[in-house]
């Protein structure tokens, strides 16, 4: 049995998986944990949102991606854009506004989940979706990067899209990455599963960092909003029924004589 | 908050005694962990007139505090049933505990004695903001305090107490403390010595002991020997 063992650690299919998670491992503490460590310590919104997606991007080589919020009015309102090889940076500090409607999650009529859309279907299952290809024959409605590419004389290949959820998995929001690109040359390529992994862990951290500023955020608005409310005509009230009693009027008087006394003999009480 | 308070000035080598006058609701005896069996006389006895004030003072000192040349007592009111009702049936002379708190300084050469008092207005509040030379309102970021803390301050005020410091207890993690600091203090015209977080360690530790000296390294406990510094400068 153990020489069986000692002949699978030897091999050179395990010695290149192990490897690999070695890579993946080293991959995750080196850049994915520190990059979620500074996002938690961003303090602008817009700036948290845009490192969200620029890291996100970098991590896969992603020519592009768009980071959508989820509302109270149940869509996902997009609120940044990036397209390197268009230079195109929409949203957030830019100050320039996303001119899409926000994607419904349900039909407004029939209140269906809307499962065409492949950021409205990764926020209701807060599962990631990966798409080779939008050209090719899908369930997912592609009439968004089409139209965009039309517009733009752009080309999305690649997708993936991946939910961004607080501690107790409701989804926030959702990261969607189009067109990543190989690090040697940048043609083209799909998102790899290992990638994807890796993505997912840093939308991990996203999320937990974007919750605990939305939370700092309402913690700090009820600052503003705490308003001691003192009713000054009950205040008076009260305390003209205590400062009329006889008990009160004679504790002033012995309490002065008690305290000169007091100073004269000994250290003070607190 | 009280115990932790005295318990940080006594750290700093000094005698300090802490007198419970919540006579309806005893409790600070629990974080010192005097049992009820070691209290053979309290604060109820010495105001029947059945004992000397001192005899009601057991030495709590924590080795922390012997260690640093400090010495801690506390006067307990007591636990038992009958004599509460008894207390808030009949009354007590008010002298008597006024003498006694003198007496019990002198007694026991004190540095600092703290009055913890029941929460609210009642004789034995009025009495102890009446004879301190420092008062600490504590109270909460919350509308069921605001009010009564009004007229606690403008009471002592009337009383001419020489001191009056405010402590924001139980804020809830992430306010922007000196906001909160601020409209405290614009409030109630009175300088807010601290403003404390709500703690899970804190509320972990379930009044079993003294927090200051079961966590010295925690933030909180560092916020509350600066509160306790201010308190005795």
């Amino acid at each position: 049995m153990e020489e069986a063992v000692e002949q699978i650690e030897d091999s050179a299919p395990w010695r290149e998986l192990l490897a690999r998670e070695r890579l993946r491992s080293d991959y995750l503490m080196q850049i994915v944990v520190p990059i979620g460590v500074a996002l938690a310590y961003e303090t602008n919104f817009d700036r948290l949102l845009e490192r969200m997606l620029i890291e996100a991007m970098r991590l896969c080589n992603a020519d592009g991606g768009t980071l959508y919020l989820r509302t109270e009015q149940d869509s996902l309102e997009f609120a940044i854009m990036r397209t390197e090889s268009l230079n195109l940076a929409l949203g957030g500090t830019t100050g320039r506004e996303i001119p899409y409607p926000p994607l419904p999650l349900h039909d407004p009529v029939t209140r269906r989940p809307n499962h065409s859309r492949v950021a409205a279907h990764a926020a209701l299952t807060a599962n990631a979706v990966n798409v080779s290809d939008v050209y090719l024959p899908s369930s997912f409605d592609f009439t968004g990067p089409r139209a965009f590419d039309q517009a733009m004389g752009y080309r999305t290949k690649s997708l993936l899209a991946i939910p961004l959820a607080d501690p107790d998995k409701h989804v926030t929001g959702v990261i969607q990455l189009v067109n990543a690109r190989a690090k040697e040359n940048d043609a083209l390529v799909e998102f790899g599963p290992r990638i994807q992994a890796v993505v997912e862990c840093l939308c991990l951290l996203a999320g937990a960092a974007m919750t605990s500023y939305v939370r700092q955020q309402k913690l700090k608005d009820q600052v503003h909003q705490l308003r001691i409310e003192i009713d000054q005509s009950k205040r008076d009230r009260q305390v003209s029924e205590i400062t009329g009693s006889d008990y009160f009027k004679s504790l002033k008087d012995r309490a002065r004589e008690l305290k000169q006394r007091a100073r004269e003999q000994a250290p003070g009480a607190i | 908050m009280t115990a932790n308070i005295a318990t940080a000035v006594a750290l700093t080598g000094r005698r300090v005694a802490i007198i419970d006058t919540d006579i309806q609701s005893p409790g600070i005896h629990v974080l010192f962990g005097l049992e009820e069996q070691r209290m053979n006389k309290a604060l109820n006895d010495y105001l029947w007139g059945n004992c000397l004030i001192q005899d009601t003072a057991y030495d709590v000192t924590p080795p922390e505090v012997s260690s640093g040349g400090g010495q801690m007592f506390l006067v307990p009111s007591s636990l038992n049933p009958g004599e509460i009702a008894r207390v808030l049936r009949e009354g007590y002379d008010v002298s008597r505990l006024i003498d006694g708190i003198r007496d019990l300084i002198a007694a026991l050469s004190l540095d600092y004695l703290f009055i913890d008092t029941h929460p609210g207005l009642n004789e034995e509040t009025l009495l102890s903001m009446t004879i301190s030379d420092a008062l600490v309102i504590i109270l909460r970021p919350d509308s069921q305090d605001y009010l009564g803390t009004a007229v606690t301050v403008e009471l002592a005020r009337r009383l001419e107490v020489p001191r009056m410091l405010m402590l924001v207890n139980k804020v809830p993690q992430g306010m922007d403390v000196e906001a909160v600091r601020e409209k405290v203090q614009n409030a109630y015209r009175a300088p807010v010595a601290g403003v404390l977080p709500l703690s899970n360690e804190v509320m972990l530790l379930a009044s079993s002991g003294i927090f200051i000296l079961r966590a010295p390294r925690h933030p909180l406990a560092q916020q509350i020997r600066d509160i306790a510094a201010d308190v005795v400068s």
